[in-house]
This record gives structure tokens, C-alpha cells and sequence, in this order.
């Protein structure tokens, strides 16, 4: 179906480059991505499977992007969906009228060889169309397992898509390729929750662990601890430097921000390669690992799919840059971030957390922050309420402290003293830094 | 250039959702051959967004989107829901097979019965279409694009160390509601904003600060009273941005505050409202046993927080999106819990009336019960002789001298603009964050942005005074759930908090 319709998009858009209806709607080139996806998903809200606003889901939807250049150099951005083609002529008039006037803007890239990335797993696929009693068995289990950790209230997810994915241009661009998406949460009494989310089916291994994980990470958060105030090591589990690195280091590294001096970094720090982190910190882009969320195999403008070093050796490499971005820089645009499992994160020797904590004389464990969307990016200064954390002396855990942190993420990274450490399962590893603790 | 409304692909009622009968009709006729209660939710949106930067157009884009959404019910109780961007007839008899499929699916893996009393709403057949002074085509891209350059080059102009981003958006989104009890209800929510993005920059330091008018449209652009508004708000809010490149960090630790109405929105947004919502009154705070603690007091006898849709508002919503029209809820009366933000799914539960706080994203999101427009309410509010606007820390400084709220010596914080926030209803936990801090007194001292935090109910019962008349227009966009709705809100000009030990200030 996708296939087809992206298909009649493409012949039908090329008829308005080679034979326009009317001479203001001529174009010189475009551009779409389009996608047809099919989701099944099923929740538990306060313990109940199902019920009005858990209740299993079926969507099927077609989405994307189109852009056109123009005959006279201007451009149009606009959405697409099914109703896109049998509307294309009064869609045609809204995306001129729409239309704007760049004096660097994107140009339509010619096909370039791509990395085969496994994207499909059949199972997932098998959930979508047939195997529903896969989502609600996930459910069950953590229903049936989390009370024995004292657990009280419950709520989770399980979800499956299918899609098939199109990236056409008139330069002669036809890709396209299925792939899969599958996850679930778990969260315990509104305190703690851990997520899976994999281009693949959970191995019952996985399955256990996460649900282990919530189960006793809440149990150690109702115990009450204490801790005074003040500047202290402060251990930032993998969720929350992963969450952060979204926050501070994306966003400065993000092209658009980069040449328009909204990021901490400008272009001349990316083209000397500033030293902006410790000699052994290194931020790599790779979207081209098997069956990972993060993995595609180009992007909606046609850049292939790679692995790319952003920070390396604490120096700056190179923003992400978008084909207009990447223009106005004078650079190759590169691959882009669709999912943070697509960055791999390394500090130093990476210890294990347990080592890590032992080290603490007297601090905290931050599993979860409220307030990170609030705060100022390119400063990379954070106040954060640290909500869920647990206070730790002489290297042992004392029990939940709450307070308020406060620091600056970017300073924390050219910090010698500050340390990581391995969790199981996580793509970012934990981050020991020395932050100000303000306990409530 | 300005022409005359012209509304592409509208009815005669002049909603767009008008034009879905016959999928409506396969929909209820599907839903009875299946045996099911259904809802059918339709949107029909179309937006435009204008991006600028540095006096140059980033982007723009002229969007249409569309779809249609079935939840059902089993008469014993199971639910299902399916959704699809397709809206013809074949594709909604499909949508009712699926969804009653996993609803029947549901009962077998051991899912909830719920028994809900859809009748509690009563049937409703309406079209509703809110007064705008500009229709959303009055004004073409163009003239829209040349207007949003110069507010553009305005704010850059202030000050060589600034790079402003500005943002237009106007949004039309045409809603319709159909059930198997024969309501059929549509209505129109119009909305739009201007944003402002502005890092200010002097070495390696940074500073980001954001400032807004939201509003029903092209009002936003035309209308030389909000012009005029967002060149105020603009021109302070650089200001504060140039002086915190250099501004140290206040102390952590609590305060006697002062906040201003954006963040009062906040406060009542996130502190309060989202407690008050019935889905999750099995947990909250304000719940008990999982029914409402209707009477309990909950805050001094001079406060009241009320909810519901104003006209011409960025969150306005006649209508729930089950159909129910929307309420004003007072929520707190004089410090006393009275009503609950309440939907058709949880209202009976939570032991309140239906108020029609269901809302959803999308056709393809469940509704979940909302806020609109929170506000916070304080009787016998101190007056203020000057336009909010134009108020200075200096001036708030005078103000509570004048009335006795800040003694000789005393350290009290003035939080000014607000970023955003987060809550944990179930343990009462909230945060959010403003754009600065100022310490108040004869010489006010800037301070960078810090984490205000605390407990639901202690940060209510603090609120000490109201300075100002109320001001309702603090817009933000509300993301539980996953699902991103307009929210907006406010209170009078400035409320003050008093010391308290579970409110606290991030610092150093």
C-alpha cells in the first residue's frame, strides 16, 4: 500500500518538475519521506489491564515529509498523509502560497550507497498482525511479579509497530525498507519505572531484569535516609546522564543552534577542535547498529546512514548537520540522532556502580529528576529536583533522600575528579560529579 | 495583504468535520452490528508556522492534518480502541471491527469491567463556533511572514550580543464528537501564539530566556494593543537575559516569594490541577479511598482556584472530547476542595459530577480529564497602579513595604517568568523553574534561574496575599501522558508565599 502510494506521490510530484499544470506551480525538485505504520498496544493503569484509558490500541497511519524546491528557488515544508495524493492539486496551491526564500536552503541530494542495517524482526510483525496475547502476557507478568516486592500500584505498557518506510527524490532516491519497533514499561507506585525499547522482541532474560530492577530500586526508595546539605559527589544513574545528554550536549550540538548562536558551541570551536570535555570522553553517532531504535539506513534528506564521532578525545568534531545546515556551514551533512540509542557515550575506564558507590564518603544516588525540560541548554547550568535518590555514607546506601541539585553539566565533564560507571543493560553509563545538594 | 475569510473545504455550519456524515453513520451502524458502545472522535486540523531567526525566515509551513479515532465498550464492560488517517467508510467499519476485536481479546487476558454511565452526560447535538475577530485566512503567508521579520529584527535590534529565535503559530482545529446514544457534538478551538527564543552571549556565556503572546489568531499579529504588549514583555526580558550572563546563583534554601502570574499558572497547574483530575484519584493527594476530598481545607480562606474554557483563550475547549461540553470547575472555594476536573470514564468513581474535562491530542490519543485555563483567585487582592508590564522588582519591592509584607532585613526572592514544570501527584511533589531571580529590597539583585519546589498542599496553604488584578493569559502546552495539549492560566499579577520548609530553592 505504501509502496504504491509512495510511488504514485513520486510520479505525480515529477509531473509537476517536467510538465507543470500552470507555470507558478512549476517545480525544480523534491523531496519526501513517507511511512505507513501499523501499532497494537495494550496498558495497565493502577494495577487494572485495560479500562477506559489503557485501553488496547490498534493504529494504522501514514505520515511524513515532502519538500520542494521550486522553479524560481523557493521552498515548502509541509506533512503528508494518505489524503496527501488525491488532494495533490489544492495541496500543490497551500504549499506554494507557503512557500519561503533561502539564500542557503537545502538542496536534493543524489543517491548515495547506503549500509544494510538490520531494522525487521519478523516476531514483532507477528504481534502486530496476529500475536496480540504477546502484549497482554507482558502485562500480566508484571502484574502478577511486582506485588512481591511490596509494590502497591502498577502501570505499564506493552506496544508493537510495523512500518514500511519510502525516501524518494527527483534526483533518482528510491529507498525503501520495513522495520520494526517494540516496547514496554513498567512503573511501581509512581516512584520508580524502567522502559525497554528495541527494534526486536525482549528476551525473557530482559523481561526479568527490568521487571527486578523496578521491583527492588522501589523498594530501596521507600526507605527514608538522610543527608545534610551541601557540595558533595553526586552519582547520576544512566537514565538521568542519558536524559541530560538529550538536554546539554544535543542541543549544542545541533546545527541549526550551532550557526544561529543559540548553542554553548559555535562553529569556529567545531572547526579548531576545541577541547570542550575530558581527553577521555567521547560522544559517537552511530545509526547503522542491527535491530537498535536509533539505526535507519538515511535519513529523510538521503544521508546515509554511519557512525560518527561528535566529541572525541573531549575535542569537538562536528555539528549535526542537516543538508541546509550543512550548507551554511560549509561541511557534509552527516547522519542525525532519531534515538539516543544511537549515541554511544564513553568516559575513561568505566568501573561498575557498585565500586563507584563504595567510593562515596558521603553523597547521593540520583535515579530520577523532575525540571530537566526547563532548564537553560547552552548554559549548561541544571537545578533539577531530584525526586527519587537515595542518600549514601561511607559507601553504603542510608535510604531516599529528596533535594535539589544544582551545577553545571558542561563543567561537570571537564571535571578530572568526575567518574562512570557500567549499569547493566543501558547504553549511557552512570556519571559520579560533584553538584550542590540542597536537601529538602 | 488582509482579504475577506475564506474557509476551504468548510460546511454550513462552517466546520470542517461537518463533511464526515456518512463515516460517522458506517461508524454507529458498525458499532450496533458489533453489539458495542462506541465514541467516534473526528479532527480535522489545518496549522501554519512561521520560523525566524536572526531577522531571517528559517522555515515555514502551511499543514493539514486528519483522522478519526473509535473507542468502543462491551456490554460487559471491556474497552478497545482503534485509530487511522483515513476517514472513509470502509476504513471506520474496519475501525470498530478492531477495536471491539481487542476489547473481546482484553476480557479473556483478565482486563478491566468497567461499568460506565454514559447517560450521566445526557445526549448532545450542537455546533459550536467561537466568536474570532480575524479568520484564520485573513491575512496571507506572506503578509504574515513580512509581519513576523520585523517583530523579528525588533528584538534582535536590542542588543548586538542577542540571537532571537521568533516563532508564529496559528492553528484551526475543528472537532466532532458522534456516540451510539446519538450525541453529535462539533466545535472549533482556533488558537496561536508568537514566541520569542533569545540567547544572549558574551565569551563562552551564555544566557536563554523566552518570552510569548498567546491568544484565539492573527489578533496576535494585527492587533496594535498586543503589539505593543509583546514589545514590553520582550524588551524586559532581554534585559534580564543581558544581566544574567553575569549574575551569580542565589542560595538554596527557603523563602518568603514572590512569583508572578505565569507562574502562579504554574503553581495551579502543576501543584494543584493535576492532582484534581479523577483518572488518577486512586492515587492523588486529594483523594481519598479513591473519591474526592470534597470540603477538606486545603488552602487560607482567601484563595479559590477555578478552571474551565475562556473564549479567545490559546487552551480553550467548549466541548470534552467524549462529547460532554466543558464546565467552569471550582475547584477551590475559599480554601475549600469543592469540584473535581471530572470526565465520563471516572467521574462516578471519583464520587463528583461529569464536568467534561476529557481532552486528547489527537484522534489517535484516548482522552484523558485536562485542565484548560487554570487560575488562581485571591479575595481582596492589593492594587497595583501600573500595567503588569511595566511592573520593576523595584516597584514589587515598594509594594510589599507599603503593606507591611516584608519586614526590616528580611531576604525575600522574586521569581519572574516562567519555564516550565513537572509533578508527582500521587507523593504531591511539584518543581518548576522561572527565567530569574531577583533578591528584593531598595537595590534589587538578579540572580540566575533556579528550581522552585515543594508540597502540594503546604505551597498552597503559604499563599499569603494577591497583588494585582487576575491575568489568565500564561500559555504553555501540558504533556501528560505523552499527550501535548494547549494549557493556559495565571492568577492575579503577583501572589505571595511565605516561608515555608517543604518549598524550597535550588541554589548553592
Amino acid at each position: 500500500m505504501t509502496e504504491v502510494l509512495a510511488e504514485a506521490l513520486a510520479e505525480a510530484l515529477e509531473a509537476y518538475r517536467r510538465n507543470p499544470p500552470q507555470p507558478g506551480l512549476a517545480l525544480d525538485g523534491w523531496r519526501f519521506e513517507l511511512s505507513q505504520a501499523h501499532s497494537v498496544g495494550a496498558g495497565l493503569k493502577d494495577n487494572k489491564l485495560g479500562g477506559p484509558y489503557a485501553s488496547p490500541m490498534f493504529k494504522r497511519q501514514t505520515g511524513g515529509e515532502v519538500y520542494l524546491i521550486w522553479a524560481d528557488g523557493r521552498r515548502s515544508v509541509s506533512e503528508i498523509d494518505s489524503k496527501t495524493l488525491p488532494d495533490l492539486p489544492r495541496r500543490m496551491e497551500i504549499w506554494r502560497s507557503a512557500s519561503y526564500t533561502e539564500e542557503v536552503g537545502a538542496e536534493i541530494l543524489p543517491p548515495a550507497g547506503l549500509p544494510e542495517v538490520k531494522l525487521l524482526d519478523g516476531r514483532v510483525a507477528s504481534v502486530v498482525e496476529t500475536d496480540h496475547a504477546y502484549l497482554f502476557g507482558i502485562l500480566n507478568r508484571i502484574r502478577k511479579e511486582l506485588p512481591g516486592y511490596g509494590v502497591e500500584f502498577m502501570d505499564a505498557e506493552a506496544m508493537a509497530v510495523q512500518s514500511r518506510r519510502s525516501v524518494f527524490n527527483s534526483r533518482g532516491l528510491f529507498v525503501e525498507y520495513d522495520q520494526t519497533l517494540f516496547s514496554f514499561y513498567a512503573a511501581a507506585d509512581h516512584t520508580y519505572d524502567e522502559s525497554f525499547r528495541e527494534r526486536r522482541l525482549p528476551t525473557e532474560e530482559e523481561i526479568a531484569a527490568l521487571i527486578a530492577e523496578v521491583g527492588e530500586t522501589t523498594a530501596r526508595l521507600k526507605k527514608p535516609g538522610s543527608l545534610a546539605s551541601g557540595s558533595m559527589p553526586v552519582l547520576l544513574s544512566s537514565r538521568v546522564v542519558e536524559g541530560m545528554t538529550e538536554k546539554y550536549l544535543l542541543h549544542s550540538l545541533a546545527g541549526q543552534n550551532v550557526i544561529n548562536g543559540q548553542a554553548a558551541y559555535r562553529l569556529d570551536d567545531f572547526l579548531a577542535h576545541e577541547q570542550v570535555a575530558r581527553p577521555d570522553l567521547h560522544l559517537t553517532l552511530n545509526t547503522t547498529r542491527d535491530l537498535r531504535p536509533g539505526s535507519y539506513r538515511c535519513t529523510r534528506e538521503g544521508v546515509p546512514a554511519g557512525r560518527l564521532p561528535l566529541i572525541k578525545g573531549g575535542c569537538l568534531q562536528t555539528p549535526l548537520l542537516d543538508v541546509k545546515y550543512a550548507r551554511k556551514a560549509g561541511l557534509a551533512p552527516t547522519p542525525l540522532v532519531s534515538d539516543l540509542s544511537g549515541l554511544e557515550f564513553e568516559l575513561g575506564e568505566a568501573s561498575g556502580l557498585t565500586e563507584l558507590i563504595e567510593e562515596i564518603d558521603e553523597g547521593l544516588i540520583v535515579y530520577g529528576v523532575l525540571g530537566l525540560h526547563t532548564q537553560d541548554s547552552a548554559s549548561g547550568n541544571y537545578s533539577l529536583t531530584a525526586g527519587q535518590a537515595l542518600g549514601v555514607k561511607n559507601g553504603k546506601v542510608t535510604g531516599k533522600v529528596k533535594s535539589v541539585i544544582a551545577g553545571n553539566i558542561l563543567e561537570n565533564l571537564k571535571d578530572p575528579g568526575t567518574k562512570a560507571g557500567l549499569e547493566p543493560r543501558k547504553d549511557f553509563p552512570a556519571l559520579l560529579v560533584r553538584s550542590t545538594v540542597t536537601v529538602e | 495583504m488582509e482579504r475577506p475569510g475564506k474557509r476551504p473545504g468548510s460546511t454550513r455550519s462552517g466546520l470542517r468535520v461537518d463533511r464526515y456524515d456518512a463515516v460517522a453513520k458506517a461508524i454507529l451502524a458498525r458499532a450496533q452490528k458489533e453489539g458495542v458502545y462506541a465514541i467516534g472522535r473526528f479532527q480535522d486540523k489545518r496549522q501554519t508556522t512561521i520560523s525566524v531567526i536572526n531577522g531571517r525566515t528559517d522555515q515555514m509551513a502551511a499543514d493539514l492534518s486528519s483522522g478519526v479515532g473509535v473507542q468502543v465498550f462491551t456490554p460487559e464492560g471491556y474497552s478497545g480502541f482503534a485509530s487511522t488517517d483515513e476517514i472513509t467508510p470502509e476504513a471506520a467499519v474496519a475501525l470498530v471491527q478492531h477495536a471491539a476485536g481487542l476489547a473481546r481479546a482484553s476480557a479473556a487476558h483478565g482486563a478491566e469491567r468497567s461499568q460506565i454511565d454514559f447517560g450521566a452526560a445526557g445526549v448532545a447535538r450542537d455546533r459550536i463556533l467561537p466568536g474570532q475577530r480575524y479568520p484564520f485566512d485573513h491575512l496571507d503567508l506572506a503578509e504574515q511572514e513580512r509581519r513576523v521579520l520585523e517583530i523579528n529584527r525588533q528584538v534582535k535590534g536590542l542588543d548586538e550580543r542577542l540571537s532571537v529565535r521568533t516563532i508564529f503559530q496559528l492553528v484551526e482545529e475543528d472537532w466532532r464528537i458522534v456516540r451510539s446514544d446519538g450525541t453529535d457534538i462539533a466545535f472549533r478551538m482556533p488558537r496561536g501564539f508568537v514566541y520569542h527564543l533569545i540567547v544572549a552571549r558574551e565569551g563562552k556565556k551564555t544566557a536563554t530566556v523566552r518570552t510569548s503572546v498567546s491568544g484565539s489568531g492573527l489578533e496576535l499579529l494585527l492587533d496594535e494593543a498586543v503589539q505593543a504588549r509583546l514589545r514590553k514583555r520582550a524588551a524586559s526580558t532581554v534585559d534580564m537575559a543581558v544581566n544574567l550572563l553575569a549574575a551569580p546563583r542565589v542560595k538554596g534554601g527557603h523563602y518568603k516569594l514572590v512569583i508572578d502570574y505565569a507562574l502562579a499558572k504554574g503553581l495551579a497547574h502543576e501543584a494543584f490541577g493535576h492532582a484534581a483530575e479523577t483518572d488518577g484519584m486512586e492515587t492523588s493527594i486529594l483523594g481519598k479511598d479513591g473519591r474526592f476530598r470534597t470540603g477538606d481545607e486545603v488552602a487560607a480562606p482567601t484563595v479559590s482556584i477555578i478552571d474551565g474554557p475562556l473564549e479567545g483563550d490559546y487552551a480553550y475547549q467548549p466541548v470534552s472530547a467524549n462529547g460532554v461540553p466543558r464546565g467552569t470547575v471550582e475547584i477551590v472555594n475559599k480554601g475549600r476542595l469543592k469540584a473535581a476536573l471530572a470526565d465520563l470514564f471516572s467521574a462516578e468513581k471519583a464520587g463528583v459530577p461529569v464536568t467534561g474535562a476529557g481532552r486528547a491530542e489527537a484522534y489517535y490519543h484516548i482522552p484523558i480529564p485536562r485542565m484548560s485555563n487554570i487560575r488562581i483567585q485571591m479575595e481582596d487582592p492589593l492594587p497595583l497602579n501600573k500595567e503588569f508590564e511595566d511592573v520593576t522588582p523595584e516597584d514589587l519591592y515598594g509594594v510589599l513595604r507599603r503593606d507591611n509584607l516584608i519586614q526590616p532585613g528580611e531576604e525575600v526572592l522574586y521569581l519572574s517568568g516562567y519555564l516550565g514544570g513537572q509533578v508527582n501527584p500521587r507523593h504531591g511533589d511539584f518543581v518548576f523553574n522561572c527565567a530569574g531571580i531577583y533578591t528584593l529590597g531598595e537595590r534589587c539583585v538578579l540572580h540566575r534561574p533556579a528550581i522552585f519546589s515543594g508540597k502540594v498542599l503546604s505551597a498552597l496553604h503559604a499563599i499569603v496575599a494577591g497583588i494585582g488584578p487576575v491575568h489568565t493569559d500564561a500559555m504553555g502546552t501540558c504533556g501528560k501522558s505523552g499527550q501535548g495539549v494547549p494549557s493556559s492560566g495565571g492568577a492575579n499579577a503577583f501572589l505571595v508565599i511565605d516561608r515555608n520548609d517543604d518549598i524550597t530553592i535550588g541554589g548553592e
